[in-house]
């Protein structure tokens, strides 16, 4: 594929997904150098695989590249310092459950980098992009039944993490 | 902590609004990153041929101009039975014999990451090492022995990850050029026979005496992998009186290619010739802790 070609899907697709991808990664991250960091991989995954991505498959594929981007994200954060992002601000509170709040979400978005695939893909779409399990069926190409099975086993396996990471 | 404390969180993570800052944020990121594709046809942190090849215009002048400007000088002196100190036939045939050339690159345009480039290359097979401030920052690695693929590893030092590309020689011939070039000078001959071209006067470079023929014809490329608008060109090459090799090479060019203004330079000097390379410096050595990414990775869904 020429570059200049290459350069037109990637133009069109970065216009496209202009709202998504901030609104997911940073969701995902809720702190902005790690929200950075993960638009940085997206937007390189997205380059990196533009042949794939002109098709109607394409938002299948950049689903799969934001979240493979926040989980090395995260990766790299947590093996860089080894604390996890903290500087959000949360539900207002007292300071001290406040701090717990802040804590608690940061664990349950490393927590959520670190799912599989299509389970990562099944929670973000429930909670963070808040779509019913039709929708959720349809974008997973499964039945309905299924997709509740896929959130369901995130939610048991986020369950896991945390407790272990407590 | 049970399901309902999970979802509650998620839930909240869910209706969080995103902040006007991390919008902008969000917009500069995206946009610097596509003007960095833009500029260098390659993201900068995957610049997968950008500095062994630099583009398509830069591609055709690199080491195979060193050999089309051997073969002018050839045209040139042998047609004219020159008797100069050099004889540029027995230039062109020494170039073509040698086992393996050592080479430092310099580019003035456009603005690199790196200082120089060290490049080691066989008939078969090519490394360059980009240095910054002493320390090799990127090693890349090409292979050119399968007879379907080309492999291009590049081992990114600073951000410790290593791209492995590989290319279909039957979908892009890039390499496959580039090393016909260097093993069939001949092939060159053709595409510059209509080419005008001059002699320089002798000149001591370093200490060396040296003969030089210069070229600013377009037509020495010969066609050109698409349309290029006001290419102009440069060349100079310089060759030792005493040895017969080629010891500095200047290059510049500009044009417009697929819509994109491009403008280049580079000098080639310290060359070694006739090396007897070990072929262990051709085997890619990525540090076990780097991450490695192939490409193309994704599989179908």
């Amino acid at each position: 594929m020429r570059h200049s070609e290459r350069l037109e899907i990637f133009e069109k697709l970065r216009a496209e997904y202009s709202a998504f991808l901030p609104s997911v990664l940073w969701k995902l991250t809720g702190d902005r150098e790690l929200f950075t960091e993960a638009m940085q991989y997206t937007l390189m995954g997205m380059w990196q695989h533009i042949e794939k991505l002109n098709g109607r498959k394409a938002g299948a594929y950049i689903y799969r590249i934001a979240l493979s981007a926040n989980s090395k994200a995260w990766r790299n954060r947590v093996g860089g310092n080894g604390e996890l992002p903290t500087s959000r601000t949360g539900i207002e509170t007292d300071p001290g459950e406040k701090l717990g709040r802040i804590e608690l979400t940061a664990k349950v978005r490393k927590a959520i980098s670190q799912l599989p695939e299509r389970q990562g893909r099944a929670i973000v779409m429930r909670y963070l992009q808040q779509h019913d399990y039709e929708t959720i069926s349809e974008k997973l190409h499964c039945s309905e039944a299924s997709a509740r099975s896929h959130v369901s086993k995130a939610l048991a396996a986020l369950k896991d993490k945390l407790a272990t990471s407590a | 902590m049970n399901n309902q404390h999970i979802e509650e969180i998620l839930k909240n993570i869910g209706a969080e609004e995103i902040p006007a800052d991390v919008h902008k944020i969000a917009q500069e990121t995206s946009n610097n990153f596509s003007s960095s594709l833009g500029q260098t046809k390659q993201p900068k942190q995957h610049i997968l041929l950008e500095q062994i090849m630099k583009s398509k215009i830069t591609k055709l002048a690199a080491a195979a101009v060193i050999f089309a400007l051997v073969v002018l000088g050839l045209f040139e002196f042998v047609g004219t039975g020159n008797t100069s100190g050099v004889v540029w036939a027995d230039v062109v045939s020494k170039v073509g014999a040698s086992r393996g050339l050592i080479v430092r690159s310099t580019d003035s345009l456009p603005p690199s990451e790196d200082d120089y480039s060290i490049t080691y290359t066989s008939p078969t097979h090519c490394r360059r090492d980009f240095y910054k401030d002493g320390q090799i920052i990127r090693t890349g690695y090409v292979d050119f022995t399968d007879s379907d693929t080309d492999t291009l590893t590049d081992v990114f030092h600073k951000k410790k990850f290593c791209l492995i590309t590989t290319y279909k020689k039957s979908e892009n011939g890039l390499f496959l050029e580039w090393r016909d070039e260097w093993t069939n000078p001949s092939f060159l001959v053709q595409s510059i026979l209509s080419s005008e071209h001059n002699k320089l006067a002798q000149k001591t470079i370093e200490g060396v005496l040296c003969e030089g023929i210069e070229t600013t014809d377009p037509a020495c490329f010969g066609p050109l992998p698409g349309k290029v608008n006001n290419l102009q060109v440069e060349f100079r090459l310089w060759v030792s009186v005493e040895t017969g090799y080629p010891f500095l090479y200047e290059s510049k060019m500009s044009g417009e290619y697929e819509g994109q203004w491009d403008e280049t330079g580079c000098v080639m000097d310290q060359f070694q010739w006739d090396v007897e390379l070990d072929p262990g410096i051709f085997e890619p050595n990525i540090p076990s802790e780097y991450e490695r990414l192939t490409w193309p990775e994704i599989k179908e869904p």
